[in-house]
């Protein structure tokens, strides 16, 4: 579904990727973990257009998506939830969602998407007039999650969801992460809390200081003495 | 549930039942008190409230704070006058010439400054500003520093927008602030409102969830603009003299953001409310003080703005609403 094909980007002189490839299959939870700085937010930013590459190409659905902007890729199906939820906290909760809704395809279903995601995270239905900001921080990521899907994304971007959420939320994030890869939407998940998600991801790849390193399924990567000695611990 | 839902919509309809007995009063009070006075600060009230709900459009939903804002209602009380004065055109088609015109050069001008963000946007709206300011100072045609001065034409004319007395301005005042207000609640609850608060909130995101940024921003300067076209061509043809100073300078400019900024920028009644706080003032420090004090009223606006901004950041309406809220949220815990 997503290729990309020999990246590279910089912030100004720096270089933060170097020819990363990989690609995204449609249907299934595709993972990039590796340590803090390795470049994995900036790879989502670039495959969203918010950043631009210095070289390489990306495909998405067979074409090519260089130089359409962000809002153009929405419209296509790719969506991003960013690191660090980045809600609107002036908003209520249902207007956070109309905010992700207006995209062409998105708006004539907004009933049907809303039912869904009400099904989907029943607290938000009950918060529905309260201020965004008022969220606790696991209410806030299902909000963020929410609010991507209300623009019906057929690739869906998760930066880092269990970013500063107490354990027992991490566990209800990835069980959410589970649920919706069953809706048939295509997953691309970031994530620093390795061994969490390489047992729900289909295949992963390992982004080390700009690079990709190592890739397989998830189980392959976490019986990986590499992965086990430097990332797990053991 | 059943009851917070009541006690909700009774809050509702006390809000409406409020605002229509705002609206009767308003719409009665000039045959109530004949005082030129009394009409004059509600005409200024008005007035001010227009302005600075043009520039909440811009500064305040989308978040891009400008000092710019004197060059756009300069622009339409300069067309508007011109037009009249050179052609005999009726300054209302004067306005709309205005507000052609004031998005053009809005446009053409501060679109560059849409790159920018917080202070140096601010800081580049302070230059471009001057510099309309100054090309208007040294244009002869245009009435170079003397400004230009629009005879009386008519003792009473809905044409020539000219009135001898002063409640036909209150209530043209009045209804183009209301029909502002009615466009900027819809506004306010349509994709336009939202992703101009998404962008305010957070730029990278708006775009990461399909916002077409650059094109929003565009849409909040030329309505934010065209706006204060319209009340210039107001100015104008109130006041019967238009100076670039008085229409374009550093004054106009900060007064114009001045109620927002106390009443609650980015909110539909903030800069109302700001225009019925500060106005007042004012005019009373000039009566009472104005011989020896004059310009007093600006230590009490700045006192009332540093208050603000330690005391209530989100402005009366922000903080009126935010103590509304937690009064609720613990009804709604008491219940």
């Amino acid at each position: 579904m997503l290729y990309v094909n020999k990246i590279n980007v910089s912030y100004g002189d720096i270089q933060v990727l170097y020819n990363v490839s990989f690609k995204v299959d449609e249907g299934i939870i595709t993972a990039i973990v590796g340590p803090n700085s390795a470049g994995k937010t900036t790879i989502l930013r670039t495959i969203s257009g918010l950043l631009k590459q210095r070289s390489g190409e990306i495909r998405f659905k067979n074409a090519n998506i260089d130089n359409l902007p962000p809002h153009k890729r929405v419209e296509s199906g790719i969506v991003l939830i960013p690191e660090g939820r980045k809600i609107f906290p002036a908003l209520t909760v249902m207007e956070n969602l109309r905010v992700g809704s207006y995209p062409k395809k998105a708006r004539s279903v907004r009933r049907a998407s809303l039912d869904e995601i009400f099904n989907l995270f029943p607290i938000l239905r009950e918060r529905e007039n309260q201020m965004a900001g008022t969220l606790s921080g696991g209410e806030q990521q299902m909000l963020a999650v929410a609010r991507g899907l209300m623009s019906k994304p057929k690739l869906l971007m998760l930066d880092e969801p269990s970013l500063g959420l107490a354990p027992k939320l991490v566990d209800s994030v990835f069980e959410t992460v589970k649920n919706l890869s069953k809706t048939g939407i295509t997953l691309l998940i970031v994530e620093e809390h390795i061994d969490r998600v390489l047992e729900i991801a289909n295949y992963s790849y390992l982004l080390e200081n700009g690079r990709i390193t190592l890739e397989g399924k998830g189980e392959d990567l976490l019986n990986n003495e590499h992965v086990k000695e430097t990332y797990l611990g053991i | 549930m059943l009851r917070i839902k009541m006690l909700r919509s009774s809050l509702k309809s006390k809000q409406l039942e409020l605002l229509l007995m705002t609206l009767i009063a308003l719409c009665i009070a000039p045959l109530m008190s004949k005082s030129t006075y009394f009409l004059h600060v509600m005409i200024m009230i008005f007035f001010f409230a227009f302005a600075n709900n043009a520039w909440n459009i811009l500064s305040g939903y989308v978040g891009l704070v400008s000092f710019g804002h004197g060059a756009f209602l300069g622009l339409g009380a300069y067309t508007s006058t011109l037009l009249l004065l050179n052609f005999g055109v009726s300054p209302w088609i004067g306005m709309i010439a205005g507000v052609i015109l004031t998005s053009i050069v809005a446009a053409a001008l501060f679109l560059p400054l849409l790159k920018l963000s917080g202070h140096f946007f601010a800081l580049s709206t302070i230059a471009v500003r001057e510099i309309i300011r100054l090309v208007f100072e040294y244009t002869p045609y245009v009435g170079g520093a003397m400004g230009l001065t629009i005879p009386i034409i008519a003792s009473s004319s809905l044409y020539y927008f000219q009135f001898s007395s002063k409640i036909p301005y209150y209530y043209i005042a009045l209804t183009l602030l209301l029909v502002q207000i009615l466009i900027l609640y819809k506004m306010e609850r349509s994709k336009v409102g939202y992703y101009f608060i998404a962008i305010r909130e957070n730029e990278e995101t708006a775009k990461a969830l399909g916002v077409d940024v650059k094109r929003y921003k565009i849409i909040a300067l030329v309505l934010s603009a065209s706006f204060s076209a319209v009340i210039g061509t107001f100015y104008a043809q109130y006041f019967l003299y238009i100076h670039p100073n008085s229409t374009m300078g550093v004054l106009i400019s900060v007064e114009m953001l001045l109620s927002a900024v106390i009443g609650g920028s980015g909110t539909l009644l903030g800069p109302v409310i700001g225009a019925f706080v500060l106005i007042p003032v004012e005019t009373v420090c000039r009566v009472y003080l104005g011989g020896m004090w004059e310009g007093f009223h600006l230590v009490i606006y700045g006192i009332l703005l540093i208050s603000v901004s330690i005391f209530a950041p989100g402005g009366i309406y922000g903080k009126a609403s935010g103590l509304l809220e937690t009064l609720r949220s613990k009804w709604r815990k008491g219940k």
